[in-house]
């Protein structure tokens, strides 16, 4: 429907007086085209082609332009970024800040993204911190956290905890949990479990106190997937796999609950999918194989029937309805008391 | 035919999402929206993304688990032959038919998950059934006839639902059938690229008719998906790349060599991203602003694959300059609005639009609906946390 057709269809219904939509009118047909995300793709596609090219073009010449050139363009650079990003900072707040223009938060992430070039640049060039692995890793989960909780970036955030969670030897990358950690070994899955369970309980502290809630759905998508699928694996497992699917229940319960408090449905969908095929299991393993064949089908459509009818029920039957008017999760702008001068 | 979603319901949702923009704006007051919101109600279920999915995956799971359990018992009683398994797949796309028409009715359903799983079993069963049913008649020598089964099944349903995905199902499967008989003679296979970009022109002059008819309302987002692709294959019917790999893969060869009417397809390749930009520029047309961006991104990738003056590096630096250069110039040059393009964000009114919208507002309403702020409460950002996430 064309903006004419509308403003037709609501005066004609009487939800607007002919003198309300006329306004609207002259406004619509006054309005220009606004180019404004085109051109801004452009210019990103501009940006990511010259750096990719002049990367290219220094790589080829390394011999005649030296590293140190290199290394002090790229500190140049990552400099320069973090500088612009000073200069136009807030002030800090526990609640949501948002920067002046998504330039700044871009930028940042570039600064953030040109640390780690470095890093690696001078390790693998210069073998800076040796056989200290850990240091790699361990201080740019530091920088990184502590740039996301004072310049208030939910990107930056994410790379902290990729960094954190590297420096425990995971991956926490949603879609490579399960093909790049080597669960096999049970150390490293207990290691998840544990770093995952570590890491969600950090994140409901500060929750609790209020501190940069809107973090928290971050922290419990990359640390509790994590610690379902590390849930999962060890469940799978013969060790002790009766711990694991306790584990992994209380997981599901408690991001059920979280969903519901916050209305972040991504959660009651991660605690019901991992939820399920955690009972599953247990379903098929206790049950003997004669009994299995014959009830396995059905099964499945019970489950399955019962899922859908809770989720299509999902607001009556978590108490949501009728409409809750939604308190916000943080408070927008910066309150006195939480500020504090850094 | 009667429609089974409420068309009323999908127009108030239509109207109210404009309203919003216009709230957003400041055009409207809460008071204003309150009454758009009673006068046209949009009542279907509605449920939050995250949940919808959850509905989808687990009814697909329901359907597939169902229809396998009864496939057991009604496949004793048929004998287990492939036109048997074909029947049993028919009836089943009935049973989906008859729940997905219940369910949309009494639950009032609106691309809600379920009614979205529904419909693919329902078009999978039916086509599936269909395809086992004649597989001995048909074989295996022309496998398009199989989409000649397909094809009334899947128009039928998007008639019908206006299902997106199925829209795309559809064209494909037109296109498939198209490109099958060609490949079926000789002069078609010759011919095969004009084949393709008249079947995807004339597609998309008869889309564009449709797309502006109020009764066509129903089928908006499927309209749109058509002319995306009838854009995008029409480009690459002509684009010499495309041409000169297909040619080489129809025929086998090893290496792709030049192909006939090679200067036909520069052309091609130069004029018709050319063209698209200058008719979405014209038009003032977003969807084909997009395409003909990516269409002229193609082209100097397909000339620079075949003609490089530059190494990668240098076409890489080169045309990232440009680029930016570009965008800075047309920033700086339509921060002003000029010719009726902007380089502004299209946002909340502000500054001296905003004084004037309010006082051409002022004049025609009562004064004391102006005291009420109509601007500000942008906050829009924050990606994702909200309660929608």
């Amino acid at each position: 429907m064309t903006y004419q057709e509308i403003l037709r269809r609501l005066t004609d219904g009487q939800a607007l007086a002919p003198a309300e939509a006329e306004p609207i009118a002259a406004y619509e047909q006054q309005r220009p085209f606004s180019i404004h995300g085109e051109l801004r793709t452009v210019l990103y596609f501009g940006v990511s082609m010259l750096s990719a090219g002049l990367g290219i073009l220094i790589y080829q010449n390394l011999d005649t332009i030296g590293h140190q050139v290199v290394i002090a363009a790229i500190a140049a650079l990552m400099l320069g970024c973090f500088a612009y990003v000073w200069l136009h900072r807030k002030p800090y707040a526990n609640g949501l800040v948002l920067s002046d223009s998504s330039l700044v938060d871009f930028i940042l992430l570039l600064g953030c993204l040109l640390f780690l070039t470095l890093e690696g640049y001078l390790q693998v060039q210069y073998n800076v911190f040796g056989t200290r692995y850990g240091l790699v890793t361990a201080i740019p989960a530091v920088v990184f956290l502590a740039l996301a909780y004072r310049c208030d970036h939910r990107g930056v955030l994410s790379m902290g905890i990729t960094a954190l969670a590297s420096w425990v030897g995971l991956t926490v990358a949603p879609l490579n949990v399960l093909t790049d950690n080597d669960f096999a070994q049970p150390r490293l899955l207990n290691t998840a479990l544990v770093f995952g369970v570590l890491v969600i309980t950090a994140a409901m502290a500060l929750d609790w106190r209020g501190i940069k809630r809107h973090f928290t759905p971050t922290y419990l998508t990359l640390a509790g997937n994590l610690a379902l699928v590390a849930a999962l694996v060890g469940w799978f497992g013969d060790a002790v796999p009766a711990a694991y699917l306790l584990v992994l229940l209380l997981l599901c319960v408690g991001f059920g609950w979280y969903a519901r408090q916050r209305h972040s449905f991504l959660f009651l969908l991660m605690a019901l999918v991992y939820g399920y095929i955690g009972i599953t299991y247990l379903f098929f393993k206790i049950l003997p194989e004669e009994i299995l064949y014959g009830l396995a089908m059905y099964y499945f459509v019970i489950t399955c029937g019962l899922i859908v009818w809770f989720l299509f029920r999902y607001k009556r039957l978590l108490g949501l309805e009728p409409p809750v008017t939604v308190v916000p999760v943080s408070p927008p702008t910066v309150s006195d008391e939480n500020v504090n001068p850094s | 035919m009667k429609k089974p979603y409420n068309e009323a319901w999908i127009q108030a949702r239509a109207i109210q999402a404009q309203a919003r923009e216009w709230q957003r704006k400041g055009l409207l007051n809460a008071e204003q929206m309150e009454r758009i919101k009673t006068v046209f109600p949009d009542s279907f279920y509605k449920a939050n993304l995250w949940v919808k999915i959850g509905l989808f995956l687990f009814t697909l799971l329901l359907n597939g688990c169902a229809s396998s359990l009864a496939g057991t018992v009604m496949l004793s009683a048929l004998s287990d032959s492939v036109a048997g398994w074909g029947i049993v797949s028919i009836l089943f796309g009935v049973g989906f038919y008859l729940l997905l028409e219940y369910f949309i009715r009494e639950r009032r359903l609106f691309h809600s998950g379920v009614d979205n799983a529904l419909l693919y079993c329902m078009v999978g069963s039916l086509v599936g059934g269909l395809c086992l049913m004649f597989s001995k008649v048909i074989g295996e020598a022309h496998f398009w006839l199989y989409g000649l089964l397909a094809l009334p099944v899947l128009v039928w349903a998007v008639v019908r639902y206006a299902s997106r995905l199925l829209t795309v199902a559809a064209f494909g499967c037109l296109l498939f059938i198209v490109v099958s008989l060609s490949l079926e003679s000789p002069w078609g296979k010759a011919l095969l690229p004009f084949i393709v970009m008249a079947v995807t022109g004339v597609i998309y002059f008869f889309v564009k008719k449709v797309d502006r008819r109020e009764t066509s309302f129903y089928w908006t987002k499927c309209l749109t998906v058509i002319e995306v692709m009838a854009l995008v294959l029409f480009y690459a019917g002509g684009n010499y790349y495309v041409v000169r790999e297909g040619n080489a893969l129809i025929s086998g060869a090893s290496t792709a060599g030049q192909i006939p009417f090679a200067p036909l397809f520069y052309a091609f390749t130069v004029l018709i991203p050319v063209a698209y930009l200058g008719l979405a520029i014209r038009r003032k047309d977003r969807l084909l602003l997009w395409i003909s961006l990516l269409a002229v991104a193609a082209s100097v990738v397909t000339f620079q694959h075949y003609f490089p003056l530059l190494s990668w590096a240098g076409f890489l630096t080169l045309n990232g300059l440009l680029l930016i250069g570009l965008a800075w110039v047309l920033i700086r040059y339509l921060t002003v609005p000029k010719h009726g393009f902007t380089s502004a964000a299209d946002g909340p009114l502000t500054g001296a639009d905003a004084e004037a919208f309010a006082i051409a507002h002022a004049r025609t309403t009562q004064p004391a609906e102006v005291t009420t702020p109509l601007f500000g409460d942008g906050d829009f950002g924050g990606a994702g946390a909200g309660s929608g996430y």
